[in-house]
């Protein structure tokens, strides 16, 4: 299977004697969903932005697609959901311009009709609900079709329905392709990870479905 | 009559007026979307300081300003960018620079205040021709800015992360929008001097926020209600004799007030 995502002895700190992300090794092929969890100031959020370079390492590298992340330059290859709540709130931009400026609307018609977004196309982002602009966001991720979607906390902020539509569509989604999930929802990794990376751990740890319950109890300190 | 020959007499300030207000209000809108409201007050202030040394050296004020202002722009740009300190952290320090750099600066040479703190409140009467031509000049790189990346800063301004990996570099963005700010404040400040460009930049693209209902209608709206206040603005001001300059901001206040009533009307009978 290829490695879609591979990381090599990787360490970041935000002061010096900080040990926030620590010599992490790891790797995501092809298919995966892939989970990383882990409790707050654990790194997660951290890690997701050495992944897409908005951050640099202090030591190890990152390869996307089997390029260091530095040379990488097929972008259209990766779709990335950020959290919901860093978009501008002053921002007055329709659902409908925002997808006409990334891609035409012949090539996002599939996304408008998968996600059910027809009637909210005329309609400003922020005055969306929280799960509405969750689905624009991922279609937004989705326009140029991209084999790896990388979403930081999908579920914050969204109630039980928006949540379980969101999770169907995320299961829809990563049957074709990569998908990598930071999340603090420990019912959602366990139903779809494939595989999870937990940080916050005195070692960082990658586990398989039949560990997860036992690694998350022992994470949380739940009983 | 007499108000059309005097009409004629002042088409030079006019006509930079409208210029200026026009991109003005472009600008205003990406500032406003950037939360750095402050940077009108922040860059005037700084020009102050600007527009002080111009003076001192014998140079041509508005002029010097702009590549002074230029200068400060890329400087805040590049603070803000490093994130060691809050956006209107920065802003304030180089408000109490530039005001305090005039200050001392008025008080080096005789006769030099009386220069420096006539650009406290302005006058679009008293545009040059020269000033008109450097305010088309600021007015058509700011056009010409907006049209060639307008999709680049819609979505930087959406978010900047989404923004990257679409391949877009913000950084160059963001560095050329201030930068075209930072030079439209100047000139606003010859328009609605010092202490009132700020409101010149921001006031309209806040009414436009309040009820635009998409992007492009935030920026057209921004643009339509700079003009007429500027326009009746000087209406007002050679009808009744009172300084142009408070006549356009107070109409900007009146747009402000009337948009944010039709916002609270329209928002209570929704619920």
């Amino acid at each position: 299977m290829q490695e879609v995502i591979k990381v090599e002895s990787l360490t970041f700190r935000y002061s010096p004697n900080e040990h926030l992300i620590e010599n992490l090794s790891f790797s995501v092929y092809e298919g995966e969903f892939f989970c990383v969890v882990g409790p707050n100031g654990a790194g997660k959020s951290t890690l997701l932005k050495l992944l897409l370079g908005f951050l640099r390492p202090k030591a190890g590298k990152v390869f996307l697609f089997g390029r260091e992340l530095g040379h990488f330059n097929e972008w259209e290859k990766l779709g990335y959901v950020p959290q919901r709540f860093s978009v501008e709130r002053f921002w007055t931009g329709t659902v409908e311009e925002l997808l006409r400026k990334v891609a035409k609307r012949e090539k996002v018609g599939w996304i408008i009709a998968f996600l059910h977004l027809e009637n909210l196309l005329k309609r400003q982002f922020v005055k969306l609900s929280g799960g509405e602009q969750q689905k624009v966001l991922l279609a937004l991720a989705l326009t140029k079709n991209p084999s790896l979607l990388i979403l930081d906390e999908p579920m914050t902020g969204l109630d039980i329905h928006a949540q379980e539509h969101i999770e169907y569509v995320l299961r829809e989604i990563s049957k074709d392709r990569t998908v990598v999930v930071v999340s603090h929802d420990l019912g959602f990794v366990m139903r779809n990870a494939s595989r999870m990376l937990c940080l916050g751990m005195p070692e960082c740890r990658l586990v398989y479905p039949k560990d997860f319950g036992q690694i998350i109890r022992e994470l949380y300190g739940l009983h | 009559m007499d108000f059309i020959n005097t009409l004629g007499f002042v088409y030079e300030g006019v006509l930079a007026g409208l210029l200026i207000a026009l991109s003005c209000s472009m600008v205003g809108v990406y500032l406003l979307m950037r939360r750095l409201s402050m940077l009108g007050a922040g860059i005037s202030h700084s020009a102050f300081g600007g527009i002080a040394i111009a003076f001192l050296l014998g140079l041509e004020p508005t002029l010097f300003t702009l590549f002074y202002v230029a200068l400060i722009s890329v400087l805040l740009q590049f603070l803000m960018d490093s994130k060691r300190l809050p956006s209107d952290t920065i802003l304030s320090l180089f408000f109490s620079f530039g005001t305090a750099l005039a200050v001392i600066v008025s008080a080096m040479k005789e006769n030099l205040s009386a220069n420096i703190y006539s650009y406290l409140f302005g006058s679009l009467l008293a545009v040059s021709r020269e000033e008109l031509y450097v305010s088309l000049f600021v007015f058509f790189i700011t056009a010409l800015a907006f049209w060639l990346k307008y999709d680049q800063l819609f979505l930087v301004l959406f978010n900047e992360e989404i923004a990257k990996l679409k391949g877009i570099n913000t950084s160059f963005i963001n560095y050329l929008f201030v930068l075209l700010a930072g030079m439209n404040i100047v000139l606003s400040i010859k328009i609605a001097g010092l202490l009132l460009s700020a409101s010149f930049v921001a006031l309209p693209s806040m009414t436009a926020l309040l009820v635009a209902g998409s992007f492009f209608q935030t920026f057209l709206l921004s643009a339509i209600l700079s003009l007429l206040s500027v326009f009746l603005g000087v209406v007002i001001s050679l009808t009744f004799n009172i300084p142009p300059s408070g006549a356009i901001v107070m109409l900007m206040v009146l747009f402000f007030i009337l948009c944010f009533l039709l916002y609270a009307y329209k928002a209570r009978k929704r619920f």
